[in-house]
């Protein structure tokens, strides 16, 4: 993650915190500076949105060989630990429809996750649906469906 | 990064193709009975143990809409379609896809209530909704509505 990256997703977590604190934020704005802050891959503002019981799950990769440990942790260092395992170095989202309800923050989405490799980076893309449950200014819940299905590689430019 | 690399191109390698005349899977099936208030079809392919839950309906008149096991959905469904006219929930679909036993369904809902008077109610809004089926029945229904941002009133059909 470029240090440009790492300063606007402090930002945008400063922004939503600071002053009165996150329980006055709405849904919609702590959903997606915890969205930035997913995308930059930065370990340390997502633990700031974090609640101690937060739950980060896909059902999606449940049955996928692949995946060989289930992508579904509860507290803040076992969901950091299990997506620092994916080595991504960011992801992109390209967000088609987004909307909140209940607390419940929709993200209807094409996502890019791009890893580093020696001579540049490589990039995988697909369908995903996130669901971010935000209780007392707290993500409590990233709620993950990917159409692993129609994941593709993207060539580069 | 190597490891998750090549995990993703291992998921590219397995990836199975979508064949075109596909047999239309359970949560499919349960689904689209599900848009047109089939409730016969719904209940033959409910697991006794189900969950059905409107993650989005917590502010709405009578919610959250919450039933556990077979019977209380039913019941739930039936009040809706009998008590309330509720007779048609079509998705426009932008996505729907399944893995692992996950379906999922979004875009545009266009539910529609009969009124006493003949025309009907209608509430327009997007929605996800994620359908978990296991051993070949639907073991959990989870909806996830635009109450707030759609047009119309549920509340209104409800009353």
């Amino acid at each position: 993650m470029s240090v440009f990256n790492k300063c606007l997703t402090a930002a945008l977590v400063a922004l939503v915190i600071a002053p009165a604190g996150l329980a006055q934020g709405d849904a919609m704005t702590i959903a997606r500076a915890y969205l930035a802050a997913y995308e930059a891959q930065d370990y340390d503002a997502m633990r700031g949105f974090y609640a101690e019981d937060a739950h980060f799950i896909d059902p999606t990769s449940f049955d996928i060989e692949s995946v060989a440990v289930d992508i579904d942790w509860t507290g803040p260092d076992a969901i950091i630990e299990g997506i620092r395992a994916w080595g991504m170095a960011r992801g992109e989202y390209r967000i088609d429809r987004s909307y909140e309800a209940s607390g419940r923050v929709v993200f209807l989405a094409e996502m890019d996750v791009i890893y580093a490799v020696p001579d540049g980076e490589v990039v995988f893309r697909y369908p995903i649906t996130t669901i971010i449950t935000v209780r007392d200014g707290q993500v409590v819940e990233h709620r993950d469906y990917t159409d692993f299905q129609h994941m593709h590689r993207v060539e580069s430019d | 990064m190597k490891m998750m690399t090549s995990l993703a191109l291992a998921l590219l390698a397995s990836a199975p193709v979508w064949a075109q005349d596909a047999e239309p899977s359970i949560a499919t099936m349960y689904f689209e009975a599900y848009e047109r208030m089939d409730l016969e079809t719904m209940e033959s392919l409910l697991a006794e143990d189900a969950v059905f839950t409107d993650r989005g309906s917590g502010d709405q008149p009578g919610g959250p809409y919450h039933y556990e096991g077979r019977a209380a959905i039913m019941a739930a469904m039936t009040s809706f379609s009998e008590q309330y006219g509720l007779y048609r929930i079509h998705y426009d679909r932008v996505m729907a896809y399944e893995s692992s036993g996950q379906a999922v369904f979004a875009g545009e809902v266009e539910a529609r209530w009969h009124r006493p008077d003949g025309q009907d109610n209608i509430w327009r809004g997007d929605v996800v909704t994620a359908i978990r089926v296991v051993d070949g029945q639907v073991i959990e229904h989870l909806d996830m509505p635009d109450y707030h941002g759609g047009t119309g009133s549920v509340g209104e059909s409800l009353q």
